[in-house]
Formats: structure tokens, sequence, C-alpha cells
């Protein structure tokens, strides 16, 4: 079967067309592999590129990122746990007292479609239970979301009780939303910030020291 | 203040709606001091009816628990205490100190059946999502039902009556059909209802906008008139009714998009009013020529962001410029000296308001 065509279907967000073509190629024998490294992180990759470019926004990379669920449900199960190497586990939320969402989901579907295993918290997130999901060793990432000038200091509490619970070591921390910048990060000594999706999906890639080309799990 | 300075102010305020050449621009200064045309309630207890102050964490409130009395009374506002109306309505720098029922409230979700939740640890009140998706739009309360709209009424009179003719009293913060329709579907479910529910979104966003209509109605009919006119959250009198209303969520969305699905009900909540502005993000202007097709709204208001929105006050230039072309401009935000210098010598005057909320030395 034709992988470009579930890539463009994931590009147009046609959930509907991309879960039913999954069924036919898995029917048919396509490696699950190939569906997620030939279809649906190239997709994701034209839609990251769009969305960067302008021509895309909010609602457009949301229904890309149906499409690929709605594929990645059929195909995720299928894959054996040695199938590859998993870029790395990502703990995502937006924090404490905090309870929007959107850019915290986009960051996390994007994260997903390109290959990381993403354990979003949610919103309204403690510090304690960012640590508390961070003390798993596989987990390789934290990113903190804010939209609100009032719960900037969250993130901050945020980044110190992942210091205080000794776990920066082997762990990088992204920080992200719309009143957070450079000079914020620097402050607060988190690792780096992005301003928007697709930048965040490239400065985790850097940070995690990976490339475009390794597959997901 | 003399009958013969309020006439003048107010014909400064008549010139910045008409952008006559030689005149303007009007500046508030004044908030460079520290001091602000409005009274946000940041850091202060809320007093609830019951003489309890509000306690509750992550809980819905309901109106009975409001007394507008008692947060007026705790409410920090120095301006009331220069005067008492008997020296006529105050002024900061070129504007009339204006006053607006509790921003903290979201009224206008409230009133559409969003539950109030307040959030003690942050100071703020926000209205959580409540419309399963716009198919329901026929399910949504008649705002004249809503005891939200009873209790804005009572507070925008208790509000007139505590000035006494010394402040103004403007329109609370209503916020405009496309973040109301986000307010109550959720953010994503928005987003996606764009594609998967067009017309259906649409007639919400249409029902949102009936209510947002009454409720600045409503409030403006318990404002007594200043020499036929009224003065907006901004503080610039106008010689006839104003509304302001915005599209933030319009930041997410494409041009395009806020064109087909809301500029039609920002454009029929302007045409109700005589005089209206849209408020906007610097960061986020890419659908500012939707506004500057058309006669509606009257007015842009943008408010300059900080954080990782890229644009600095001389990117915007340009854009503040095709503005005031053909409406009149206002400018809030954080900026430095020689920002607000620039502003000034490279914009026109007329039709310019400027408002450095805070400056920043280099």
């Amino acid at each position: 079967m034709d992988l470009d065509a579930l890539s463009q279907m994931v590009v147009a967000g046609d959930h509907i067309g991309a879960e039913q073509w999954t069924v036919d190629a898995l029917a048919e024998s396509v490696e699950p592999r190939a569906i997620i490294d030939g279809a649906l992180i190239p997709g994701m990759d034209e839609v990251g590129r769009r969305f960067k470019g302008g021509v895309y926004h909010l609602p457009e990379v949301l229904i890309a990122a149906r499409a690929m669920k709605s594929s990645l449900k059929l195909v995720r199960p299928l894959l054996a746990e040695a199938d590859g190497p998993r870029i790395g586990r990502v703990v995502i939320g937006t924090v404490q007292g905090d309870l929007h969402d959107i850019g915290k989901n986009l960051v996390s579907m994007m994260l997903e479609g390109a290959g990381f295993e993403v354990l979003d918290l949610g919103v309204d997130v403690s510090p304690e239970a960012f640590v508390e999901a961070a003390e798993n060793e596989e987990t390789r990432l934290v990113c903190l979301s804010t939209l609100l000038t009032t719960t900037m200091p969250k993130i901050a509490e945020t980044v110190a009780a992942l210091d205080a619970a000794e776990l920066r070591s082997g762990l990088k921390v992204m920080v992200g939303g719309a009143p957070v910048d450079q000079a914020f990060t620097d402050q607060i000594s988190a690792d780096g910030y992005a301003t928007d999706a697709p930048a965040a999906v490239e400065l985790a890639k850097t940070l995690l020291g990976v490339g475009g080309e390794q597959g997901a799990a | 203040m003399t009958q013969a300075d309020l006439k003048a102010t107010l014909k400064k305020h008549e010139a910045f709606w008409a952008r006559e050449p030689g005149t303007g621009p009007l500046l508030n200064m004044a908030s460079l001091e520290g001091r602000s045309l409005y009274a946000p309630l940041q850091g202060v207890s809320i007093p609830l009816a019951d003489g309890t102050i509000l306690s509750t964490q992550g809980e819905a409130i309901t109106p009975d628990m409001i007394n507008p009395r008692l947060i007026l009374d705790a409410e920090e506002f120095p301006a009331r205490e220069k005067s008492n109306g008997a020296d006529g309505p105050l002024t900061v720098d070129d504007l009339l100190v204006t006053r607006a029922p509790f921003g903290k409230i979201p009224w206008v979700e409230a009133i559409l059946g969003c539950p109030v939740v307040p959030r003690l640890d942050t100071g703020s009140i926000y209205s959580a999502p409540f419309l399963g998706g716009p198919e329901l739009h026929d399910t949504i309360q008649s705002p004249d039902q809503s005891p939200w709209l009873d209790l804005l009424k009572e507070y925008t009179r208790a509000l007139v009556e505590d000035s006494g003719g010394s402040y103004q009293v403007g329109q609370c913060l209503q916020r405009g059909p496309t973040d109301l329709t986000s307010a109550v579907l959720g953010h994503t479910k928005m987003c996606l209802a764009l594609y998967d529910s067009p017309n259906e979104l649409k007639a919400l966003a249409e029902r949102c906008t009936e209510t947002f209509i009454t409720v600045a109605k409503a409030q403006q009919s318990q404002v007594p008139e200043l020499e036929g006119g009224f003065s907006n959250p901004f503080g610039v009198w106008s010689p006839g009714s104003v509304v302001r209303t915005q599209c933030d969520v319009a930041s997410s969305i494409s041009a395009a998009q806020y064109e087909e699905f809301f500029f039609l009900y920002d454009t029929e909540i302007c045409k109700n009013f005589d005089y209206s502005v849209v408020h906007l993000h610097s960061g986020y202007l890419h659908h500012m020529d939707v506004f500057l097709k058309e006669r509606y709204p009257t007015a842009v208001q943008v408010s300059l962001d900080t954080g990782s929105t890229p644009y600095t006050v001389h990117d915007l230039i340009p854009v503040f410029a095709r503005v005031l072309e053909s409406k009149p401009l206002f400018v809030q935000g954080d900026m430095k000296r020689e920002e607000l210098d620039e502003l000034l010598s490279e914009l026109p005057s007329s039709g310019l308001y400027v408002s450095p909320r805070q400056m920043f030395d280099d």
C-alpha cells in the first residue's frame, strides 16, 4: 500500500480515512514500523513545517494530530518492545493553577507524532506530580507549560522541586507558553524554551541528542 | 474640574474618534506612576454576601454569594478618596477616570451558563466549559433568565451610586463571540468544530453574540449619560453609546477562519453601538486587515505582549500606521521610554491613544 497516501491523510486531517487505511494496511500485513516511520512521522513533520510557515494554524494541526492518532492507536499495540529504540519518554503538563491546555496538547501531539513516548499529566499539575512522574527512570524530558503570567512562578517551583529531588542529572526540562521567554528560562535554570509546537519538537530532539530519523514505539 | 475644562476634555475625545487633523494624541502617562484607571483585586480577599471571605478552591461560586457593595468597599480605588463628585468628573491626564464592574468575574461566560470557579492560589476566577458540542446551542439559557445578569446590573448600579458623578462607570470586561464559543465549548473542541460542525459553530457564535449584546446594553442602561455619551474602559468618552469586544482566540486560527466564522458576529456587536473598539494582542495581528476593510469596529486597541511573542514596538509601527489611516488606535502595554518616543514621533497624533502601563529603563 502507498504509505504516502496515509501521510497525505494526516496532512489533510482525514482521521476517518487514516483509520480505514491503517485497518486495510494491517490486513495486508504492512509492517507497523513502516506505517509509523514511512507515513505518520513524515506526515506530522509536514504539518509542523506548514504550521511554522504560517500556512497551518491550530485547527489544522489538531485535525492532523487526530488523524495521526487514529492510525497510531491501531499500530502501536502491534509493535514489539524490541522493535527499535524509543526516542525517549516525555512527561508534559500545564503547571499548577493554570487550566489552559491547548498549547500543551499541541506540543504533546507533535512530540508523539515525532516518535516520542508522551505521558500527558493534564492541566493544573502540582510540582509533586511532576516529580513523581519524572522519577520513572525512562523519563528523559519534562515539559512545563503555562499561559498565565500569574502561574509562571509555578514553573520555577516545579524546576526547583525536580532539583530538590536530584532528578536533573539525567533529565532535561523544557518550558513554554506565551509569557515565557529566554530570560525567564535562564533565570529558573531550565534547559530550554520553545516558542511554538514545531520548535518544541526540534528542541526536544536537540536536548535528547537525537536526529529526525529515529523511529517511534 | 470646571465645566469649561470638562467640555475641553470631551472635545478632545470627540476629536480622537474623528481623527481630526491637528489633534491628539490622548495619553495616559499616569500609569507610569503606578496608578491605574482600573482597580484590580489582586491579592485582596473577596467578601461574600454571607459575611465570610471567599475561601472555596476549585468549586463553582453562584451569584447569591456575591454582594457588590461589599466588594466595592474592599476594592482598592484611590481615585474615590479624591472626590465626592462635587468637582465634576475625575480625570487622569487626558482621560476620564473610569471604573468597571469587578473584572475578575467572567460575566458573559457566567450568563451563558459556564460555571464560575475561583482559584485563590493564583488570584483568578475562571469560567469552565460546559456545552457538550456546538449542536447544543439551543440549550443555552436566555440571558434574561440568568441571575448573573441581575447581579451585573446591580453591580453597575452600585458603582454609579458609589461614584456620585466622580468617576465614570464603564462596560465590564466582555469577551467577544470567538472567545465565548471557546469558553463554553473548550478551546480544542472549538477548533475541531471549525471542521467538524461549521454550521453549528456559527449558530453557537450567533447565540453568544445575542447574549453579549444583551449584557452590554443592560449595563449601559444602568449608567447615566455624560453630556450625551459614555466613557469606555480606556477612559475615553464618546458622544454616543460605546462597546468593547475582543477575539483573543482568533490568535490560534487563520484570518480567513476568523473572517468566515466570527467577524460578522463581532461586526453585529459593533453595529448595535455608536462607537466600538476591538481588543487585539500585538503578538497576533495576522487578522488585522479584516478589521480595516469596513466601518466596524470603529476603533482598534492593541495590547503589547511580553514573553515569547516576537514583535517590538518598532516592528509594529507600520501596522499601527496602517490602522490610523482608517480608524483610531489605542496602544497599551509595557514599553521603554524610547519606544514611547518612537510611537509618538512616527505615528500621526490624530486618533492615537497611548497608555504605557509600565516604563522600563534600558
